[in-house]
């Protein structure tokens, strides 16, 4: 069943963007990631012209992650407070990596940098937590921190401003998130993505928060963020089509409801692997991608 | 006075008279498109387009949809070391946005080379009027994956036996085009053009207009978002709030009375 899209000004079959919706929202609410580096290449491959796709495609993940932060609320795996510390910190590394890509734009290599970069960190960080949540699978339960690790903690306890994070269950100096998701911040905008693949990783293993917890809390502060840029794209752009993130938010608000209700009943480590599974699969489908000499040498530019 | 009026009615009535002279004087190629506008509604899945004419016996005949120019950037890829990577952009511009052309045998066995520049028919011409800026780009390189990338599109189509022609009678040959309008052309004022061809040169042409319009709720959403952006983009994030939390609340009641039903203890308290 065909329907019209006002602001794309094409015609796609309802079922197929409803089921694309879905498919993502239960990743999304399954580990946290916000669905966009799968959601944009579908909808461009089913014909909306590309900046229509990157708008609409945030606006839905507004419904699909709010959705996703109401199931997680229930279940207690919502921190708020580290939230509002991660998002304040993601907007600061995420505005200076805009004047990064700026100034690597005037130098010519913005895109060879964005390209390695997405190669490494997508590599690094899903073989780290491939190998490391297998070898957790296979004893059974999660091992005790090392001594080197200790070393470190004390480290950061020295650190003032220390706050305690209730629902996560850790305390730290307010600058230790706030850093780590500046240095997210930047590397989301050099990459062009929304960063649920780098910051659940990173609220996973550096900041000690238990998965759950940390994919509840990621997709708290890619709320504010989409929502945000919904806000923006439709000012300046006009380029967000309501109708088509509605039919996508139908599916992908029930697939993320589905994909929390699953996530509480498989274990960390499970969790865990299925996301470096997907982080894996994306860092081959790219590395794959930029070796191979494209059919044509020329695509569309989405305005990084 | 009376004069006067006899010889203005009489000159009216000569004019009136060569009227119907006038009109079937030798013009272009009859064509005629059903429908001539095409509406996009809230259900809009393209629509059935016919073209269709009578040309001389002997002829064949060549139709052309071609879409308004549009300019748009694009990413040129290069190579560093083993991968590919965007090394640069370019503004094309002079290229239309749609590209359908129909004819009953090959283009090279109708027209000749020349006919097919003059008429812009055929890929070639659209690789020619590319205008690519900055002009330092590697133009033939860039021309050839413009049009590859739209063929994969099928925005860019040729169309080989796309034209029908009936069986020659003195009245002519008629000619007939029937497709299905791509969906996924955007809306905007189509220029259709038939060509009769004969011995490798267009011997007349015609052009019709075909307007692709949005009506009704699709219309008002675009003029909406377009007028009213401020309030469009608050309202779209409200909705898009409304309809995850809207979910949420509908699949957390489900729950609740299914748990209830089987009377176990509710998960989310447990």
């Amino acid at each position: 069943m065909p329907v019209f899209l006002p602001v794309a000004g094409v015609s796609i079959n309802l079922f197929l963007l409803i089921g694309a919706g879905a498919v993502v929202g239960f990743l999304s609410g399954l580990l946290g990631v916000g669905g966009g580096f799968l959601l944009t290449p579908i909808l461009m491959m089913l014909g909306v012209p590309p900046t229509v796709a990157a708008a609409s495609d945030t606006n839905s993940i507004v419904a699909t992650s709010s959705s996703g932060v109401a199931a997680h609320f229930r279940l207690g795996n919502v921190d708020a407070k580290l939230g509002s510390v991660l998002l304040l910190g993601g907007l600061t590394g995420a505005a200076i990596g805009v004047q990064i890509i700026k100034v690597l734009r005037t130098m010519g290599s913005a895109d060879f940098v964005i390209t390695v970069t997405y190669i490494v960190v997508l590599g690094a960080v899903g073989g780290y937590m491939f190998v490391e949540s297998l070898q957790s699978l296979r004893r059974g339960s999660m091992v005790p921190r090392t001594s080197h690790r200790d070393e470190s903690r004390s480290l950061l306890d020295r650190l003032p401003f220390q706050m305690q994070f209730p629902r996560s269950g850790i305390q730290h100096s307010v600058f230790v998130p706030f850093v780590l998701c500046f240095l997210v911040g930047i590397l989301t905008a050099v990459m062009g993505v929304g960063g649920g693949f780098i910051m659940v990783p990173m609220m996973v293993y550096l900041l000690r928060m238990p998965m759950r917890v940390a994919v509840g809390t990621d997709l708290f502060q890619i709320l504010f963020t989409c929502a945000g840029v919904t806000l923006m794209q439709a000012t300046t752009n006009h380029t967000v089509d309501l109708v088509l993130a509605l039919l996508i938010a139908m599916g992908s608000t029930t697939g993320a409801q589905i994909g929390a209700r699953l996530g509480r009943h498989l274990r960390g480590d499970q969790l865990k692997i299925v996301l470096a599974s997907i982080v894996l699969a994306v860092m081959v489908k790219m590395t794959l991608s930029i070796i191979s000499t494209p059919a044509s040498l020329v695509s569309y530019s989405r305005g990084h | 006075m009376k004069r006067i009026m006899a010889d203005t009615t009489v000159l009216i009535t000569i004019a009136v008279g060569f009227l119907p002279l006038w009109a079937a004087a030798p013009a272009g190629l009859p064509l005629k498109l059903t429908p001539a506008t095409i509406e996009m509604g809230v259900f809009y899945d393209g629509a059935p387009l016919r073209i269709e004419g009578t040309a001389e016996p002997g002829s064949n005949v060549v139709v052309v949809v071609r879409g308004p120019d549009v300019e748009e950037v694009f990413n040129v890829k290069g190579r560093v070391g083993p991968i590919w990577v965007n090394s640069g952009k370019v503004h094309i511009s002079g290229v239309p946005s749609l590209f359908l052309c129909f004819h009953p045998t090959p283009l090279a066995e109708l027209l000749s080379p020349e006919a097919l520049a003059q008429h812009q028919i055929g890929y070639e011409v659209i690789r020619k009027q590319m205008l690519i800026q900055p002009p330092e780009q590697d133009r033939d390189v860039v021309r050839a994956s413009f049009v590859t990338l739209k063929t994969q599109e099928n925005v860019y189509r040729n169309i080989r036996n796309g034209v029908l022609m009936g069986k020659p009678t003195e009245a002519g040959v008629s000619y007939r085009v029937e497709f299905h309008w791509p969906r996924k052309a955007p809306p905007a004022a189509y220029e259709v053009r038939a060509y009769e061809c004969r011995n490798g040169a267009v011997v007349r042409q015609t052009t019709a207009s075909l307007k692709v319009v949005e009506t009704g709720f699709p219309a008002w959403m675009a003029w909406f978002a377009r007028q009213h952006a401020s309030l469009y983009g608050g309202l779209a994030v409200l909705v898009a709030l409304l309809t995850g939390f809207g979910i949420d609340f509908l699949v957390a009641r489900f729950r609740r009375k299914r748990t209830a039903v089987k009377g176990k203890p509710l998960p989310d308290e447990a």
